[in-house]
């Protein structure tokens, strides 16, 4: 085990302790005190073990291809984004578009995860205890986002492909999804990914996928922003 | 744009550290925005006292802070009075008509460089151009202690960079509310416009006005904080997130999309939120774990103590 106190030292040099640490030999690189410190260890590409012993900002453990990352406080924006390969585990909860354009591996948050949790993804999967916010899937294409608790409006929004379970409630589907049937085969795999990754989910899992005419044109759906009220209006 | 801080005590006699946690808070975001700094705090109330910031700007400032203070005698009994930077503090007695201080005070901007910062019993805007360095060597932020505070270090987008454009901004007109943003609202200047045909006056061209003129026009008909900040939601269009304060307590808000960040953590002793984990950790200087509210949220903290009298004057730092 091999640590690196990050409080005093700037976002650049952490990352450049953990690269030497890892050109050395380490395996697990224990980072204390991160403190909310944007981009740490991202683009990482080897099989190591990299624990942050507190809250980080955005980016941690983006664009890996290897890496077990696990932070052990809570994450910001675009947690794992673009993860190739490896996973990265949130004891915590995460911000807006939690596991962004994976293309492989696992995003795990234990607590909630917010907006637009796994916009976008190619593949691999997003796993999330709690909650999800505002158009979580949104434009995903492929791979699996298991929700344990609840999904905010329009869910999978403008999706292509992929998988997304809820066990929760959904407060409102985005456009172009549906519910679909959930096979046993699927629900037993679903089921034990929640268990090997230790959440729990109070009600059994259901299946949202694009629906049969290849999902909504996302584009050209009005999303519903601020309208003037009557009084202000003109 | 850039970040936005807030800060709420919840377990002590109304004098917590709110201007160092601000400093702290503020520094760690400072390096993205340079181009200015400020926060609104929030203090017990003193005998009824009114506290009063006017920004002083120009050749002679001592001229014009003197005439400021002769008018706004006229109107009310100035019981202290001091130029702190480019800012006039004031702390008036037996006001009847808080309105008419704010009228007094800038009939003299007529000749420009003057402007009420904020007005209220319990709330000080103190605001500047410059890092949170600057406003600490000038202000002496950290000293100030208080209930809770909202705070903004800025990154000029979408309107020019000076005093008046500094966050956050007074509601105006209402007294002892203030508001701080960060992100774009987009419809303010059809906004501003439908505002100043009912006699609302601007004195800049930043967005973040217009969400406070909001709040208070909305609260002056008898809204709550919360239900005015739920009404504005619907009527800003953008990509923002606010938080916003009266003497009573403080609210955080996200737009529809939720695209702005924001982030809370909550414990018993206090309430902070912040664009960013690391200004909510470096403020407390502890590692805390934050939650990020979804689209369209709105939460408001009241503060556990009323704000009473000072037997002991406490806030005579002001």
């Amino acid at each position: 085990m091999f640590f690196i106190e990050a409080v005093d030292r700037t976002t650049r040099e952490v990352n450049q302790l953990i690269r030497r640490a890892i050109e050395q030999g380490e395996h697990d690189i224990h980072v204390y005190d991160p403190r909310g410190r944007h981009s740490l260890g991202v683009a990482f590409f080897q099989p190591v073990h990299l624990i942050f012993g507190g809250s980080v900002g955005f980016y941690c453990g983006a664009m890996g291809d290897g890496p077990t990352v696990e932070i052990q406080g809570s994450a910001g924006w675009s947690t794992g984004e673009g993860l190739q390969s490896g996973s990265v585990v949130v004891r915590g909860h995460a911000g807006n578009a939690t596991g962004a354009a994976i293309h492989g591996g696992i995003v795990c948050v234990h607590g909630n995860a917010a907006a637009r949790t796994g916009i976008g993804m190619v593949g691999g999967m997003v796993v999330i205890g709690g909650n999800v916010g505002f158009m979580s899937g949104f434009m995903m294409h492929d791979g699996d986002l298991i929700v344990c608790g609840n999904a905010s409006e329009r869910l999978g929004h403008g999706m292509k492909g992929g998988r997304i379970y809820v066990a929760g409630a959904v407060k409102q589907l985005g456009e172009g999804v549906t519910e679909a049937e959930l096979t046993p085969d699927e629900r037993t795999r679903v089921e034990g990914i929640a268990a090997t990754a230790g959440l729990s989910y109070a009600r059994p899992f259901r299946k949202y996928t694009a629906n049969s005419a290849g999902g909504g044109t996302a584009n050209a759906v009005d999303i519903g922003g601020a309208k003037n009220s009557p009084g202000l209006s003109g | 744009m850039y970040g936005v801080v807030g800060y709420l005590d919840r377990a002590g006699d109304g004098y917590a550290p709110i201007g160092s946690i601000a400093l702290k808070m503020l520094r760690s975001l400072s390096p993205h925005a340079p181009d200015s700094t400020g926060a609104a705090f929030f203090m017990p109330q003193t005998h009824g006292q009114v506290l009063v910031a006017v920004k002083i700007e120009g050749d002679d400032e001592r001229t014009l802070s003197g005439r400021v203070v002769r008018r706004v005698g006229r109107k009310a009994n100035v019981v202290k009075s001091r130029m702190v930077g480019h800012t006039l503090q004031l702390v008036l007695d037996a006001v009847e008509d808080l309105r008419g201080v704010v009228d007094v005070v800038e009939s003299v901007s007529e000749i420009g460089g003057v402007e009420c910062f904020s007005v209220g019993r319990c709330l000080s805007i103190v605001k500047d151009v410059g890092s949170i360095e600057h406003l600490e060597e000038e202000y002496a932020f950290s000293t100030i202690r208080g209930t809770h505070m909202i705070g903004q270090a800025r990154l000029a987008t979408e309107s020019r960079v000076d005093m008046s454009h500094s966050q956050p901004f007074w509601a105006r007109p209402r007294p002892d509310v203030a508001v701080a943003h960060t992100g774009q609202v987009t419809n303010h200047h059809k906004l501003r416009r439908r505002y100043e045909a009912q006699g609302q006056r601007f004195f800049t061209d930043n967005d973040a006005e217009v969400i406070g003129t909001f709040l208070a026009l909305e609260m002056e008909q008898g809204a709550s904080l919360e239900d005015a900040m739920r009404a504005s939601l619907g009527v800003l269009d953008g990509t923002y997130a606010y938080v916003a304060a009266t003497e009573r307590e403080m609210g955080a808000a996200k737009d529809f999309m939720g695209a702005r960040p924001l982030v809370i953590a909550e414990t018993d002793d206090f309430v902070v939120v912040s664009s960013e984990a690391a200004a909510v950790c470096e403020g407390l200087e502890q590692d805390l774990v934050t939650w990020e509210p979804d689209a369209k949220e709105v939460h408001v903290w009241p503060i556990r103590m009323p704000p009473v009298a000072d037997p002991f004057g406490q806030s005579a730092s002001l």
